[in-house]
């Protein structure tokens, strides 16, 4: 730096350009050094790097695989250890284990080759029959049903004649023949015999992907390491995974140890969260629709009446609160969208008008409980009760739960929660056996209302809407089901976490929010 | 039981301690409550308030006159996670410099310990004041490090290292025994350190098959309560000895507390809670449910302590009564002062609401 000064002082009048300033050595000993750096830091760069900390509320049960994993820490791992044919990026669809589709002429008719260097972590070849058991098992949606609604389209899938392809035969043509290729692969025989059904089990036989990670050690899927056999390497080497419990504490791991991210809502934190990490902190564009789902077991619920009674009574905004991303809303958002339906809340409650309703369908108000009462056809009275089933582990449920039931009491209504620990919720969820829920779901009108929709609860169908959805027409299905359908959509809220300081995070797009992961670095 | 007239009193107007068996919130309807505390020494109520972009923490001095909510910490920096010290209306706290990008504990405006690069979070002061303790960042993971609180710029010292992170210290009630959570892949575990300052000893109370969420010990000394959140069997309320020794679970079905169970002198040491329908309750340790009569509902924390010597409940929640303006979206902090006479337990049947 002296000697740049002392060159400049005496030559500056004579000399026009940098280079005639420091003259050709020091000029060719800086472009040295650049060249040095460029080459270390793009040695660096390939070679993964670091061990990452993920920290969430909830523990990853057992090795969940595509095809079963349920809660959110369940499809995060499964991102990190299995991989697609096709991954949806915000470049639009890239070939990952897959290499190229093609159609026929009839446009029903797509064969998909295999990259060459597609391989399990193991090291062995992705076969044809791998990619023909996990299809045919997504297709059916066993555990989870989670592609249901995406491989409608889907009649058959079959190994092609040449013994390397697959071939998968459409019930109609579509435009992007990659949307269907985005299921994560598992190994041929992970849930059981293809045909034997008896045999197969929503606990995988192992972990076994594809993807950029895969176990440190077996049995342990806590610690991932990277997979050397993955076609796209990943920037760091080491993930490991920890439990808080709470998201309170998720946040406090990340202002302790910089090179750590949460996924947690934490709308306690949001406010600090959002000032204190600046750009580290996370804001997925997936959206979760939080509403309360109809099932399929009779109850209040189901009563026409009632139904409308609810819709009139509930004030959407008041369960919404700002930190929390939340938007109230009276649509569920269409897919692939980032943002709420353009319908918002416009509906006002209105308690005077929703209990006139209600007197003029045979109820009656008791002084005595403030609710409402009905002389049954038998004699005996019946009191307008409806129960709620809720998310015993989830605050901020909890406190919309709590301000439901605060609303209804006002408007004579008893609304029973019925708070369970979350496993029980979602197994119950499954199984459709329950009145009502109220739940927050990573779905769109596809998935919560298409008649084969992996989160279709009370098994609304209806062909018109079907048609709609199919058509993408989003603002005629939606009036469809504001019509028909049963359950109340309150509206949407936004997943957000943090990521340490020492953490670049790249804009998230892939289809859990982690589809990009391996772009991840640490500094 | 709603019929029951509810007097709820409006803040401001009341001198003296809070009247038996009615709620008296302390805080305004469009600020949201969060992580409330009772000084008992000092006859104070704290807790935080959360806005878009800040966090202060607010007191009620019950001695006053008038009984208004005022800053506890004049800043208009992000300020959190408030303790008493030994300094007069004192309040050690949770600091956030934005130029440094850090947390640090703060006291007047001044670091009690030297400052590192890292993070200094959860402080938690002895109940003589004397002591301070906190997890930081400094050695790199998140380790517990103590120090006295009447000094400034001291170099803290280093009394529990593990693998993992070190979170959430809190002294016991005689200063001699720290009890802090320790995290690691397979979850969480209780561990209590005693001998502090000679030759530090760790006891594990609670696993990682239990993993506490958050924990407290009891004013005596004598036992700790913690949450153990299980996503198959629901969120439960456990004790275990101070010694160690086996885990009794008192309560299922509940919410967890960020700042660990409440303990209330109630039929020996009961715990209060809220669960997860909504209901505050108090719990024996023979595992009688007393409801507690509040009215109250959309609770979010609630913490126990005394005021002029009478046993009060202090939480948050939406509302009182039928209260049909409330706001529904800000929890105010409400003081109840338990009554010499609870009404007796429901044995028929706990909660029929819930089963």
């Amino acid at each position: 730096m002296r000697r740049f000064t002392r060159f400049r002082s005496v030559d500056a009048s004579r000399c026009w350009t940098p280079a005639q300033r420091l003259g050709t050595f020091q000029v060719m000993r800086i472009f040295v050094l650049i060249a040095a750096l460029l080459f270390t830091v793009s040695t660096a760069a390939r070679k993964p790097f670091g061990t990452l900390t993920v920290v969430q509320s909830e523990p990853v049960a057992g090795g969940p695989s595509p095809l079963s994993a349920l809660t959110e820490s369940d499809w995060r791992f499964v991102e990190l250890v299995y991989a697609p044919l096709y991954s949806k990026t915000s470049k639009g669809y890239l070939p990952w284990l897959g290499s190229t589709v093609t159609k026929d002429a009839s446009g029903r008719i797509l064969t998909v080759s295999i990259a060459d260097s597609a391989q399990w972590s193991t090291g062995r070849d992705v076969s044809p029959k791998d990619i023909v058991y996990t299809y045919q098992l997504a297709r059916e949606g066993k555990w989870n049903r989670a592609y249901v609604v995406q491989l409608d389209a889907i009649r058959d899938v079959r190994i092609a004649k040449n013994n390397l392809d697959v071939e998968f035969e459409l019930k109609h043509s579509i435009e992007v023949p990659e949307s269907l290729l985005t299921v994560p692969l598992i190994p041929n025989g992970l849930h059981g015999p293809l045909d034997d059904p008896s045999r197969q089990r929503p606990l995988p036989l192992g972990v076994l992907g594809a993807g950029p990670y895969k176990l440190k050690a077996k049995q342990n899927t806590a610690d991932l390491v990277f997979n050397e056999t993955c076609m796209r390497r990943p920037h760091i080497s080491e993930v490991r995974f920890i439990t808080s419990g709470d998201p309170a504490i998720s946040v406090d791991m990340v202002r302790l140890n910089g090179d750590t991210v949460t996924f947690d809502h934490s709308p306690i934190d949001n406010s600090i969260a959002s000032r204190e990490f600046a750009a580290g902190f996370l804001q997925l564009p997936l959206r979760r629709v939080v509403m309360i789902a109809v099932g399929s077991s009779k109850s209040g619920w189901t009563d026409p009446i009632i139904a409308r009674v609810v819709r009139m009574i509930i004030n959407r905004q008041e369960l919404f609160t700002p930190t929390e991303n939340g938007k109230a809303s009276d649509t569920a958002p269409a897919p692939a969208s980032s943002e709420t339906s353009t319908a918002t809340n416009t509906h006002s409650p209105d308690v005077n008008a929703a209990q006139q309703l209600l007197e003029d369908n045979g109820w009656t108000r008791t002084s005595a409980t403030a609710t409402y009462i009905r002389t049954g056809p038998s004699g005996e009275s019946e009191q307008l009760e409806i129960p709620l089933l809720i998310d015993a582990d989830d605050n901020a449920m909890l406190r919309r739960g709590f301000v439901l039931r605060q609303r209804f009491a006002q408007a004579g209504i008893r609304l029973r929660l019925d708070a369970r620990p979350r496993l029980e919720l979602l197994s119950r969820l499954a199984s459709r056996e329950f009145s009502a829920a109220l739940v927050s779901l990573q779905g769109d009108l596809n998935s919560l209302f298409h008649s084969k929709g992996a989160w279709n609860f009370s098994g609304f169908s209806d062909e018109t809407t079907d048609a709609a959805l199919k058509a993408k027409r989003w603002s005629v299905a939606a009036e469809r089901i504001r019509k028909l359908a049963p359950s109340v959509i309150l509206g949407t809220t936004g997943r957000t976490g943090t990521s340490g300081r020492n953490v670049m995070v790249p804009k998230l797009s892939g289809a859990g929010g982690f589809g990009e992961f391996y772009k991840w670095r640490i500094r | 039981m709603h019929l029951l007239p509810i007097i709820t009193i409006a803040a401001t107007v009341m001198t003296g301690p809070p009247i038996d068996g009615v709620p008296e919130a302390l805080s305004s309807a469009s600020e949201n409550a969060i992580h409330v505390m009772v000084d008992s020494r000092r006859d104070h109520v704290l807790w935080e308030v959360e806005g878009i972009d800040s966090r202060m923490i607010r007191r009620v001095d019950f001695r006053k006159k008038k009984r208004k909510a005022k800053r506890a910490v004049r800043t208009n920096d992000i300020v959190s996670s408030p303790q008493t010290s030994n300094r007069k209306y004192g309040v050690i706290y949770n600091l956030f410099d934005e130029d440094g990008q850090r947390w640090s504990v703060a006291h007047n405006g001044q670091e009690p310990v030297s400052p590192s690069a890292a993070s200094d979070i959860h402080p938690s002061v002895s109940r003589d004041g004397a002591k301070l303790t906190f997890t930081s960042g400094r050695s790199g993971r998140g380790d517990i490090y103590v120090a006295a609180t009447d000094a400034t710029n001291q170099p803290p010292k280093l009394v529990a290292r593990g693998q993992s992170v070190e979170l959430s210290p809190q002294w016991s009630p005689d200063g001699k025994t720290l009890a802090f959570l320790r995290l690691s892949e397979r979850g969480s575990a209780l561990v209590a350190l005693s001998n502090v300052r000679s030759a530090p000893t760790e006891t594990i109370l609670a696993d990682e098959r239990m993993s506490p969420v958050s924990f407290s010990w009891r004013p005596d000394g004598q036992e700790l309560a913690f949450y153990r959140r299980d996503f198959t069997a629901g969120t439960t309320l456990n004790v275990v000895s101070a010694g160690g020794g086996v885990i009794k679970r008192r309560l299922s079905n509940v919410q967890v507390q960020p700042r660990g169970p409440a303990w209330l002198k109630h039929d020996g040491w009961s715990l209060v809670a809220i669960r997860t329908n909504d209901a505050l309750v108090a719990v024996t340790p023979s595992g009688d449910i007393w409801p507690l009569p509040t009215h109250s509902y959309g609770h979010g924390e609630v913490r126990t302590g005394s005021l002029f010597g009478k046993r009060v409940v202090v939480f948050t929640a939406l509302g009182v009564g039928k209260d049909a303006n409330a706001s529904m979206v800000a929890r105010r902090v409400y003081v109840w002062a338990v009554p010499s006479t609870l009404k007796k337990p429901n044995t028929a049947g706990d909660l029929p609401d819930f089963q």
